[in-house]
């Protein structure tokens, strides 16, 4: 017990001496939380591509699609669950992810209300300190007619300013280019690269998009509906091509990862998210659904939110819902997983291929998990430091322990007291590298760099790993100094002064 | 080293006492530097209880390795060392260690308290290496640097006290444990000569009022006046034992 003090005492008194070993320690535990957080699957950035095009970390739908307790105790809505198709108009991307609720339909309580109005929604989602920004996801539907046929499409509003702050959408454009703040309320539209794989009409930059435009009508009960047979003809100008590339299989071992193959992987499958959206500047869309005969502020069946960590999204989700009990509220990882699980929602051809490799495998993990090497080699250095420190630490300090033993200290206390300081020292640097990582995701979120800061995702775990890795190591690598001064000879040392 | 001296009469350092507390048998120790030197040679010492013993010689004469060997920190090459009835040739380092935490106190020239703990908590480690409760620790420690007049100095850490301050706060250390026997080398080896006295006074006093056993290596007359018996040691072995004063 004196010994375990003792130990404290001194890796404390010692903290400016042996701080050196501490970094390197914190160093140790800074690459440990990087490459742990990489190998529980983050560079993907936790459904970052995902989250990118969706535009937000947690979606709230209008309807309550969830089935919840009190609904079922009836204390809400008393027996009042309905079996309910959704209709296909209001345009949510409940649709990509989940078709089935648009064909077959599912059992959901009865009286929800169908559209939100945004700004209520984003004064009370604000109220949750974890929610930085509301993304109102405005959406009109439309008719494009060709030679081939006529396809349904879905105009939607992006939110220029958090798409180039938060998401930075135009990495994803492959031809062409993003908005700039100019094209703001301009008939100007994205369309996906892709959109051919899905049997959509290809559009090349330049060309000019034609689409047919409903006319909004107003029901007896306020709420909008859509006028196919007065459907308007709009024109907007193609300035570029995205993809969504969500995910991407190693053919070679069957894993499927999240986002983007690493340049330069052989033998990859990449995997997208095709869908029929015609992405517009939300001004234009607004201005869209003002000519169609929309009043404003224009309903939303969808708001997305971007959250300040994501680390604590599915607390934020238990807060949000309890505060929007009349909503559904879900995390777009969760969602996207939701999916994955049933092979979506990336193209049908994929699908069936995503399904067969199932959920099981590691959906969200990097190709090369150089993790444990890289982990083992920053603390073997970090261990050396520490030796390094500790004999010369327990070199200056012999006569002290040869009075130690004078006094009747044993070899093994001796030893116990030196190990006590290796381990001191080495936890306090570990959780201060911890807590650097932390600090250092914080700046990234603050700094609008999340595909960054999904990298730093930490948990209680990897502190748990951090402190097991520290106590192996300071305890294996400080059994030399301690030793050491274990055998010291007592009369040696108090010969001089 | 005259032939006189070498053949001085075994037993002479083995005074006539009913029980000793402290006794050593041929008691060897050598180290090897080129040439085998014996620091301690053939030493037969019995020390007994409540005895003020001093022990004096030219430096390099082997007193402090006489301690040594009497304290358990070392090891002979031959004989041995029994306190208390307790041989030490039959204990390994940890039973050694037991032995020094509880029954002997040691103090030294250069006072050796730990630096970064105040003068109670110097005197109160070796209780807490013997496990004594707390609160117990806590009354002796106070009662032990009151005792050494410091009562009202307990928190200053060493380097905030003088010379003498300190070497009293390891006498109180020394005696925490209720040695059988305190071994002290050179005590005042580094104290002005009014000091050193006071540091006598305190020696003399421990051995008078509680009969506590001492060993003092020192020059100095200062413990001469307390002494029972003087041994002068000279090239390893104890050459001459004199009365002391109150011998
Ligand atoms: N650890 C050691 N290694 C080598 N020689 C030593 C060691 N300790 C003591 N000696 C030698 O033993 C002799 C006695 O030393 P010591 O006991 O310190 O004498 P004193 O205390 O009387 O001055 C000296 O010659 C000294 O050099
Ligand atoms: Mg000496």
């Amino acid at each position: 017990m004196t010994f375990l003090a003792l130990g404290f005492i001194n890796a404390w008194r010692n903290l400016n001496r042996s701080a050196l070993a501490a970094l390197g320690m914190g160093m140790a535990a800074a690459v440990t939380v990087v490459a742990l957080s990489l190998s529980a699957g983050y560079p993907g950035g936790a459904a970052y591509e995902y989250r990118r095009f969706v535009g937000g970390d947690v979606l709230i739908y209008a309807s309550g699609h969830q089935v919840r307790e009190t609904h079922l105790t009836g204390e809400k809505a008393p027996g009042s669950l309905v079996w309910r198709v959704l209709p296909r108009d209001p345009g949510t991307h409940l649709a990509d992810f989940h078709p089935e609720l648009f064909t077959v339909g599912t059992l959901m309580p009865a009286g929800s209300p169908p559209l939100m109005d945004p700004d209520a929604i984003a004064r009370r989602a604000l109220a949750e300190p974890a929610v930085r920004a509301v993304y109102p996801r405005y959406s009109l539907p439309a008719l494009q007619e060709t030679a081939a046929g006529a396809f349904k499409r879905e105009l939607r509003g992006r939110n220029l300013e958090l798409d180039r702050a938060v998401w930075r959408f135009e990495r994803r454009v492959v031809a062409g280019r993003y908005f700039e703040p100019g094209d703001a309320g301009r008939p100007v539209a994205l369309v996906d690269a892709r959109a051919a794989d899905v049997g959509l009409p290809a559009a090349a930059v330049g060309s000019t998009l034609r689409l047919l435009v409903p006319r909004v009508r107003y029901g007896p009960d306020g709420q909008p509906w859509f006028d196919y047979a007065a459907a308007e003809p709009v024109e907007l100008e193609v300035i570029g091509l995205y993809t969504v590339p969500t995910r991407w299989r190693n053919l070679n071992t069957g894993h499927i990862y999240g986002g983007v193959a690493p340049a330069g992987t052989r033998g990859v499958r990449q995997y997208y998210w095709v869908t029929p959206q015609v992405l517009v500047p939300q001004e234009t869309l607004l201005a869209l659904f003002a000519a169609a005969g929309g009043r404003l502020p224009m309903p939303v069946a969808e708001v997305a939110l971007v959250v300040h960590n994501l680390a604590f999204v599915e607390n934020a989700v238990r807060r949000l819902q309890r505060l929007l009990p009349e909503h559904s509220v879900i995390s777009t990882v969760r969602q996207a997983r939701l999916a994955n699980q049933a092979g979506r929602p990336e193209r049908a051809e994929a699908g069936a291929e995503l399904f067969q490799a199932g959920y099981a495998g590691p959906a969200f993990a990097v190709e090369v998990d150089f993790g444990p090497a890289l982990v083992g080699l920053v603390f073997g250095i970090a261990s050396l430091m520490m030796v390094a420190n500790l004999l010369v630490v327990v070199h200056g300090r012999r006569r002290e322990i040869a009075v130690l033993k004078a006094v009747g200290a044993k070899s093994r206390e001796i030893l116990t007291m030196v190990l006590v300081e290796a381990l001191t020292v080495s936890l306090a640097g570990v959780v201060a590298g911890f807590l650097l990582v932390q600090w250092m995701v914080a700046v990234n979120i603050l700094t609008s760099r999340p595909d960054l800061a999904a990298v730093g995702l930490t948990s209680a775990r990897t502190l748990g790993w951090l402190v097991l890795l520290a106590v192996g190591f300071s305890l294996t690598f400080g059994l030399v100094p301690a030793w050491r001064a274990a055998r010291l000879t007592v009369m040696e040392a108090l010969r001089t002064r | 080293m005259s032939p006189a001296v070498s053949r001085l009469p075994e037993g002479a350092a083995t005074a006539a006492l009913a029980e000793p507390v402290l006794r050593a048998v041929h008691l060897n120790k050598a180290f090897y530097l080129g040439e085998t030197i014996y620091a301690v040679s053939d030493v037969n010492l019995a020390i007994g209880q409540g005895e003020f013993v001093v022990v004096t010689g030219p430096s390099g004469s082997g007193k402090s390795t006489l301690l040594s060997l009497l304290g358990g920190l070392d090891r002979p090459i031959s004989g041995d060392v029994i306190l208390d009835g307790h041989r030490y040739s039959r204990f390994n380092e940890n039973g050694l260690a037991n032995l020094r935490r509880t029954k002997i106190g040691f103090i030294f020239q250069f006072f050796n308290l730990i630096h970064h703990l105040s003068a109670l908590e110097n005197v109160l480690l070796p209780m807490s290496f013997a496990g004594i409760p707390r609160r117990q620790r806590l009354e002796r420690a106070e009662e032990l640097l009151d005792l050494v007049g410091l009562g009202q100095r307990r928190h200053h850490l060493p380097l905030q006290l003088s010379g003498g301050e300190q070497q009293r706060v390891a006498i109180a250390r020394a005696l925490a444990n209720q040695p059988k026997v305190v071994l002290a080398d050179e005590p005042t080896g580094n104290l002005d000569s009014k000091t050193s006295e006071e540091v006598g006074r305190l020696f003399a006093r421990f051995n008078r009022e509680l009969g506590q056993t001492f060993v003092v290596v020192s020059h100095a007359e200062v413990f001469h006046a307390h002494a029972h018996r003087v041994l002068h040691m000279h090239d390893g072995r104890i050459v001459r034992v004199d009365q002391g004063q109150r011998g």
